[in-house]
């Protein structure tokens, strides 16, 4: 077993969603966006390998670890299409800033 | 009395983690942003292969560090940056700083202050309402039990303060962006 705390790993995954719900409302740079995507996807993943460890006293279920490595897989995909996306956006209106994006607006 | 490896491994990963998150979040140029991503995403999969999943640690070593982090790189290379580039102030490396202080203080109170620290677990309770004596016998006891199932929720808001404090920090000490 971890010699710390369980509660602080959880305290951890909670502070990496935390962090990235404040970049998300915070920020302008499509990129750093995507990246606080990432740090959101990283900490629910996080939450359930120490739920797992938690459970399985010190084992991870093997089911746990495929929907995890599932899950970045699948959060690879978001990154490459998001960053399709900053591409195309970059190419029609010359901007990073999401806050420029006025014309999609109806 | 003599700290174990594995407890300073296990610490400077989290908080070595948390600040990673952090730096990402305030890091000016998004160049840099994507360095601490890169450390924050190796920090991570040691974390992994410490809690004993090798292959969840290499999946994240290459998706997160090879694949995402190509893909944000080559992102940049090709749209080009509007803001020139600044330098980074002191008021940013005092940010990290105090974040990293509070961090660790609230992490040492944790570990080594348990009975003391003002929360919900067995101990305090029961050492708190021992040592008031005016209750009678057996209430100490039960409230203790009744409140341990509960355990975890104290430590858990503690770390959403640690996150309410480094946000405020951070917004304190951000630069201010030019209007328009």
């Amino acid at each position: 077993m971890t010699s710390l705390p369980i509660q602080i790993y959880f305290a951890l995954s909670i502070s990496l969603l935390a962090v990235g719900f404040y970049i998300l409302s915070v920020k302008r740079n499509i990129l750093r966006i995507i990246l606080a995507i990432e740090l959101m996807i990283t900490g629910a993943n996080m939450i359930f390998v120490i739920i797992s460890y938690w459970i399985g006293n010190g084992i991870i279920d093997p089911l746990i670890r495929s929907i995890i490595i599932i899950s970045m897989g699948l959060a690879s995909l978001v990154a490459a299409l998001a960053i399709a996306f900053v591409i195309l956006i970059f190419d029609k209106f010359g901007t990073r800033d999401i806050r420029k994006l006025r014309k999609l607006r109806g | 009395m003599q700290i174990p490896f594995d407890l300073i491994v296990e610490f400077g990963l989290v908080v070595g983690i948390f600040i990673s998150a952090i730096y990402v979040a305030e890091a000016r140029p998004i160049s840099r942003a994507v360095g601490g991503f890169i450390v924050f995403s190796v920090l991570v999969a040691i974390l992994y292969l410490y809690l004993g999943a090798p292959y969840i640690a290499g999946s994240q070593i290459a998706i997160y560090t090879g694949a995402v982090t190509g893909l944000l790189l080559l992102a940049m290379s090709i749209t080009k940056p509007e803001i020139p580039e600044e330098r980074p102030d002191l008021k940013m490396f005092l940010g990290l700083v105090s974040v990293g202080v509070i961090s660790f203080i609230v992490g040492w109170l944790v570990l080594y202050g348990y009975p003391y620290v003002p929360g919900i677990t067995y101990e305090a309770v029961y050492g708190v309402l021992s040592r008031l004596g005016e209750l009678g016998k057996g209430l100490e006891i039960t409230l203790s039990n009744y409140l341990w199932n509960y355990r975890g929720i104290d430590i858990l808001l503690q770390g959403v303060m640690v996150i309410g404090i480094a946000t405020g920090l951070s917004h304190f000490f951000r630069r201010e962006v030019k209007k328009e």
